[in-house]
């Protein structure tokens, strides 16, 4: 008997477990969430977009809205050649020497002219956009997936310009400077395989 | 079983039902409601919805009425044209107009009242013209049309009110472009899919 007591309480409070409704994967929130982590969950995404940032904050206005105008567009130029299945060679090498070059930029205080370093970042966009783009047809929904994926990518620049900024007291360039110095030692940590 | 243990299993039981999810927002709406949400629950459409609210509040404010009744009325021909012809890949010129329209918010270059109006006409047509309400007939029809022509106006003038009262400052400004550049980035893409899946 008691142990048909324990029995019924342990299926009485199974029942009162509710269903996971916490997300579905599916449909446009899906997509949209599924393209929001993309460039979040890889770490080579990541110090590359926070670089763009950081350098436009270095080189301050126009470069602060302007790299992170270009970056975007190039991007989705390079997200357009993945989709359409235009191969671009050594798009996870180009990716990390986006970490290294751009960090470097910033280490070194590097201040080319803004069109040179449009150019550059717009390089790399392709790469980013590339690696971005080979994942958007299997999306539940390419267009939520497109546009959360943009928008992680214009935060990651937020956050780097964010930090950039400090680059206006002697001491916050100096931290500025050692950040993109990390970013570029990321870089060649992805570039030769130890991360 | 003693009566307590009945009464508590009774009890036990009767809490277990789970939430009612009776129906979704549009499943339970009326017609005109429904063609009401019938912008927002279209992603390209709120795309170019968006941008075309933006581009609107980054021109001055004085000057934007009449863009915005030429985008009212062709948002209504275009609602108009569906019940004598069918769209058919509208989205993909959607898609093309938001990733336009995206430019023109991230280059924010002085343009002239014309091409604004120009811009809110096509927009206004081709939202308008892919809202059709295909299931339903007769007055029934009018009423989601109807709620279209409303949605659709109303659901654009967020955006623009959005972008006007942004553009006291510099970096408020750059935020709109920055947005932009993001509305005509995620268009290009989808487009670029759209257009790769036709292709095979």
């Amino acid at each position: 008997m008691r142990r048909m007591n324990i029995f019924a309480t342990a299926v009485t409070l199974v029942l009162y477990a509710g269903i996971a409704t916490a997300h579905t994967g599916a449909g446009v929130s899906g997509g949209f969430f599924s393209g929001f982590t993309h460039p979040i969950m890889g770490w080579d995404h990541v110090v590359a977009m926070v670089a763009v940032g950081l350098w436009g904050a270095f080189l301050g206005n126009p470069a602060i809205w302007i790299l992170p105008v270009v970056f975007p567009l190039v991007m989705a130029f390079g997200g357009a050649l993945g989709v359409m299945g235009v191969p671009i060679p050594a798009v996870e090498t180009g990716i990390a020497l986006s970490a290294i070059v751009l960090g470097a930029m910033v280490a070194f205080a590097i201040r080319p002219p803004i069109w040179a370093a449009a150019v550059i970042v717009g390089t790399f966009a392709i790469f980013h956009g590339h690696a971005h783009g080979t994942e958007l047809p299997s999306a539940a929904n390419p267009l939520a997936y497109s546009l959360g994926f943009v928008i992680a990518t214009g935060l990651l620049h937020l956050s780097g310009i964010a930090f950039g900024v400090l680059a206006r007291w002697p001491a916050g360039k100096a931290a500025v400077q050692a950040g993109g110095g990390v970013i570029a030692l990321v870089g060649v940590a992805f570039l030769t395989g130890i991360v | 079983m003693s009566r307590a243990r009945q009464t508590f299993i009774v009890l036990a039981l009767l809490a277990v039902p789970g939430s009612a999810f009776a129906h979704t927002a549009i499943k339970g709406a009326n017609n005109f409601f429904n063609g009401f949400l019938h912008p927002v629950v279209v992603p390209a459409h709120l795309l170019l919805l968006i941008a075309v609210g933006l581009f609107f509040g980054q021109q001055k404010l004085k000057e934007i009425h009449m863009p915005l009744m030429v985008f009212l009325l062709s948002t209504m021909s275009g609602l108009v044209a569906t019940t004598v012809s069918r769209a058919y890949q509208v989205e993909d010129i959607i898609l093309a107009g938001a990733a336009i329209v995206g430019l023109l918010i991230a280059i924010a270059h002085p343009i002239k009242l014309f091409w604004i109006s120009t811009v809110g006409a096509v927009a206004g047509f081709l939202l308008g013209f892919d809202s059709m309400q295909d299931t339903l007939f007769g007055v029934q029809k009018y009423v989601g049309l109807f709620g279209s022509a409303v949605g659709i106006y109303c659901f654009s003038l967020y955006p623009m009110l959005i972008a006007d009262y942004f553009k006291k400052k510099p970096w408020q400004k750059i935020g709109i472009r920055v947005i932009g550049s993001w509305i005509a980035a995620s268009a290009l893409l989808v487009l670029a899919l759209s257009m790769s899946a036709a292709r095979l």
